[in-house]
């Protein structure tokens, strides 16, 4: 493997890979802006220039491979390359790279939303000047929408091209493009062929600058107030890696999180934006049905009327649940460990949810048509968890408790055969849904950006989801909830006090999960075992 | 001395030239033949090599040594591109070639196809050539009627097919790997290298791309032999027949062929006739726009080949020379120049797309009588930015993706050093306190 030098450090580097991919591996910055690991590579912006020993010019480190040199023209007898990111040279030389781009640049950054986060305000502050030597005028353009609920601010854009090639590579969807030439190039859609994929969202995550924005987020807040929550999305069976940013216990945005085991670089539009749907008016009390409607009651009273229901209807033996692929591993768990113990028949089956076909892009991204995100982990939490509920219909008519999530139950024929038959409905859930309409009793746990424990995506990956919210009201966290009702109805006390003690007995006891703990999981998670039966 | 005869545009003014008649009767497609049938792709190589053409495009790079790129037993297809995009201001000599020889032309393309194994040739030709394109379509579909283009050429087993593609009038497209992007159907940006376009080029694939006059002299060189090539000239490194075109304020501005490492002296007051009206020669571009231009004391014994002028701190170029009198208000033809390049640069990269449209910007002021002094090492300092520093000695330093920036900062920047005398008059009486 060639040697490569960079300043003072000396890097392995595989014969091939360019001196810019070398450096941010190892840690090294080499300031860049249109070079991204996912798209092809450009060497426009200039920025990345290094200079090169045995190289009269300075090279873009984004487009200069590393070969291998044969032993007689090593430099200094070992080196393939040998790069100095902090020259004389390359310092003057990315200074004025920084002049040129900052000539048209409005200095709006008190009211752009992109500071804060912004590579040209950061470069500039670190390698720029402070003053600049254009008097001219600057050059004003119009906003414009290009769609998909993202907005450009022309004069911001460096012309870095991410967002065109991104269209390009990743969706394969080729809106946006280049129009005119040199001075006037501008980034735009065709008229009529507006930004519209479901991947729209992600330019904006992209652009370097404060030119693409998404109008959701727009004027808002500012980055700086924002507290960042490393979670995953549980909208589809993909589990995509993301930072949740919210403040004042509100989301304001969600944006992609890199997981090369997961997403990559990127998420979907239904997963950015699924936090609005959660904000709005999730359940907050235990609801208790009566003759005119809901009648708000304590988690006492509540758990009373379930016990109390259970001896009314059938003893413990009739008591038959639903685990659900919307809720993370850990409540899923708890509820196939208790129900094991309350009766030797089968009595709980998967709940429902919306199956899609796949959306494949020529990038590579994929959104799983699954929709219970965590279907592969409920299976490995209740072993022999049967999607039929074929077991659930025989006996005397008793307790159903239903977890749902977040108001994703697909409420098939069989379920609402089986909702006919029971004779008191649980429903442990966050949003109303179909299925809480249904229910006579729903006990409120967190929603999904609050929640705490472990999701298994469908490629077996496992991360653990932070919560980025307080719950509202009286909610309380699933796992805790689902283990209280074990509790009541077992008579054996339980003795988790948070999310990880669960990750921990699931760790114990559970095939496939014996690498998994709450810190080994990290920030990008990791794959469960294949020792499952 | 004996009077040089014309090879490139030794039938310029016979009625018919354009016609594969008038072309088969004076000898034509000879060397094609005899590259077809006799020769192997080998031998062509060398013997361009061993004759010293160098391209006349700009660069003058020898054209044997870039055929010899192309990897041999690629798996891929071979192109060749003849670029006919001939946008430099101030050369109109590829233009004269494809309206009065075009047979020439396409003998040099198949010769050249031969030597890199390619069996289909473009013909990227500027957008504004409406006629030379025509005629063009015409000359190959009479070479297709005599079996010269096609299957089998010359009853061989080699094909080849020639396809001409308009441009649509960007100047970018015709540096070479904007031509291929364009010839690609996407925009005109030039691509970083490498690869070179030798191993990837035209739809990835090995390609060889060629000036018109380049390609011109080929049948020449494989009917008269190396050894001739190289004698005609002054100079044994950068021989050949050259066509010089001559304009600006010249008696008689034009085309002339004349051999390689001819007087630039002799090109305007023998050739053109001198300067025009009697005035004075103040300056000389000698290699179209892009070429710094030289002080009138500085062509004194100028030989006209690629290693005298660039030892004379400009570059031969296209041999577009731009004769510049007396009258010229530097100044003026400094912004002129300016604003051209920064119309024409592509945008893609950012030292050429903000530092062209800057330089224009403070020009405009100067020429507005709004200039400051500080602004004349503002614009050299402007122009290092974006062509990188100067050195002739030590090759370019540019900091784009391609040789545009360095077109544009190296004759912005000669303007201003060799009449800054005439830019600091421009500047408002305030700015000189």
């Amino acid at each position: 493997m060639p040697l490569l030098k960079i300043d003072h450090q000396e890097l392995e580097v595989a014969a091939g890979s360019q001196v810019l991919e070398a450096a941010l591996a190892a840690g090294i910055e080499i300031p860049h802006y249109c070079y991204h690991p996912a798209l092809s590579v450009v060497g426009s912006c200039r920025m990345c220039i290094v200079e090169v020993e045995g190289m009269p010019k300075l090279q873009t480190a984004c487009s200069t491979p590393i070969g291998e040199l044969p032993a007689d023209r090593k430099v200094d007898g070992k080196y393939d390359m040998v790069v100095h990111t902090e020259s004389e040279k390359v310092v003057a030389a990315r200074k004025l790279m920084l002049e040129f781009l900052l000539l048209n640049h409005p200095l709006d950054c008190p009211v752009c939303d992109q500071a804060g986060e912004c590579f040209l305000q950061d470069y500039s502050f670190k390698y720029g000047s402070a003053h600049s030597r254009f008097i001219e005028e600057k050059r004003v353009r119009p906003a414009e929408d290009l769609g998909s609920g993202v907005a450009i601010n022309h004069d911001r854009c460096i012309m870095c091209t991410r967002c065109v090639r991104f269209t390009r590579e990743i969706t394969g969807t080729d809106e946006l493009f280049v129009m005119d030439r040199g001075y006037s190039n501008r980034i735009a859609v065709f008229d009529g062929l507006p930004l519209d994929n479901p991947l729209a969202g992600n330019v904006a995550d992209i652009c370097p600058v404060g030119a693409l924005l998404l109008k959701d987020y727009m004027h808002t807040t500012r980055v700086w107030h924002l507290s960042h929550t490393e979670s995953v999305c549980n909208e589809c069976a993909s589990g995509c890696s993301i930072t949740v940013d919210a403040r004042d216990n509100k989301i304001y945005r969600i944006i992609s999180r890199e997981n090369p085991q997961a997403n990559g670089y990127f998420i979907c539009d239904y997963g950015r934006y699924s936090f609005h749907k959660y904000a709005d008016s999730p359940l907050t009390r235990p609801l208790q049905r009566t003759k005119d409607g809901w009648e708000m009651i304590d988690w006492d009273t509540a758990y009373r009327q379930v016990l109390e229901q259970v001896q009314a209807t059938g003893g413990k033996g009739a008591v038959r649940a639903l685990a659900s692929p919307t809720f993370p591993n850990e409540p899923n768990f708890v509820l196939g460990q208790f129900m094991a113990r309350l009766s030797d028949r089968k009595n709980i089956a998967l709940l429902p949810t919306l199956k899609e076909d796949d959306q494949e892009f020529p990038g590579g991204f994929r959104i799983s048509g699954e929709k219970g995100g965590n279907l592969r982990g409920v299976q490995a939490m209740v072993p022999g968890l049967a999607a039929a509920m074929k077991s659930l219909m025989r006996g005397e008519p008793g307790v159903l408790i239903a977890l749902d999530g977040d108001g994703r139950a697909h409420l098939t024929g069989e379920l609402k055969r089986l909702l006919e038959l029971v004779a008191f409905k649980v429903v442990v859930a966050s949003m109303p849904s179909d299925l809480t309409a249904q229910a006579d009793l729903v006990l409120p746990v967190a929603t999904p950006y609050a929640r705490e424990g472990t999701m298994t995506n469908d490629k077996g990956l496992v991360q653990w989801l932070q919560p980025a919210l307080h719950p509202a009201g009286e909610v309380r966290p699933d796992w805790q909830v689902i283990a209280e009702l074990g509790q009541l109805l077992t008579g054996e006390g339980h003795l988790y006090t948070c999310a990880g003690d669960v990750t921990w007995k699931i760790n114990q006891t559970t095939p496939g999960y014996s690498q998994i703990t709450r810190f080994r999981l990290g920030r990008t998670g990791q794959l469960s075992g294949s020792e499952a039966a | 001395m004996k009077r040089y005869q014309p090879i490139l545009t030794k039938y310029l003014d016979e009625p018919g030239s354009a016609t594969i008649d008038f072309y088969l009767v004076h000898e034509g497609y000879r060397a094609a033949r005899k590259a077809i049938l006799e020769m192997d792709a080998g031998e062509i190589i060398e013997e361009v090599k061993a004759s010293g053409l160098q391209g006349r495009g700009g660069a003058g790079f020898p054209a044997g040594v870039k055929w010899d790129f192309i990897p041999k037993n690629s798996k891929k297809p071979t192109y060749l591109i003849n670029n006919a995009d001939e946008s430099e201001p101030g050369t109109f000599k590829d233009r004269l070639l494809m309206n009065h020889n075009p047979h020439q032309m396409l003998e040099g393309m198949i010769i050249a196809s031969k030597a890199i194994g390619c069996h289909l040739a473009f013909i990227y030709i500027r957008g504004e050539f409406v006629k030379e394109a025509r005629l063009l379509e015409t000359a190959i579909a009479e070479c297709r009627a005599n079996n010269i283009l096609g299957k089998g050429i010359f009853g061989s087993d080699y094909n080849l097919e020639i396809v001409v593609h308009r441009g649509a009038g960007a100047y970018i497209c015709g540096e070479e790997t904007g031509l291929i992007e364009s010839l690609e159907g996407k925009r005109g940006w030039p691509r970083i290298k490498p690869p070179f376009p030798a191993i990837e080029g035209y739809l990835k694939s090995p390609t060889v791309v060629n000036n018109v006059e380049t390609l011109c002299n080929l049948p020449h060189i494989l009917n008269e032999g190396a050894a001739w090539f190289r004698k005609i000239g002054a100079s044994k490194e950068s021989p050949g027949p050259k066509l010089y075109c001559l304009s600006g304020g010249v008696q008689k501005p034009g085309v002339y062929e004349a051999p390689l490492g001819t007087l630039l002296e002799t090109l305007i007051y023998d050739f053109a006739g001198g300067i025009a009206d009697g005035r004075e020669l103040k300056a000389v571009i000698p290699g179209g726009s892009s070429a710094p231009l030289l002080k009138a004391d500085e062509i004194e014994g100028l030989k006209m080949d690629f290693p005298s002028v660039k030892a004379a701190g400009s570059m031969l170029g296209s041999a577009g020379i731009i004769v510049l009198d007396d009258t010229v208000d530097m100044v003026q033809a400094c912004y002129n120049l300016a604003r051209f390049y920064a119309h024409e640069s592509c945008g893609q990269c950012t030292p050429c797309r903000e530092g062209t449209t800057w330089l224009t910007k403070i020009l405009a002021r100067f020429t507005a009588g709004q200039g400051r002094l500080e602004d004349l090492d503002l614009i050299l300092e402007v122009t290092d930015n974006i062509g990188g520093l100067i050195d002739f000695s030590q090759g370019s330093f540019g900091k784009t993706i391609c040789p545009f920036g360095e077109a544009v900062a190296w004759p912005v920047r000669a303007f201003v050093e060799k009449f800054r005398a005439e830019f600091e008059a421009y500047l408002p009486r305030e700015a000189l306190a």
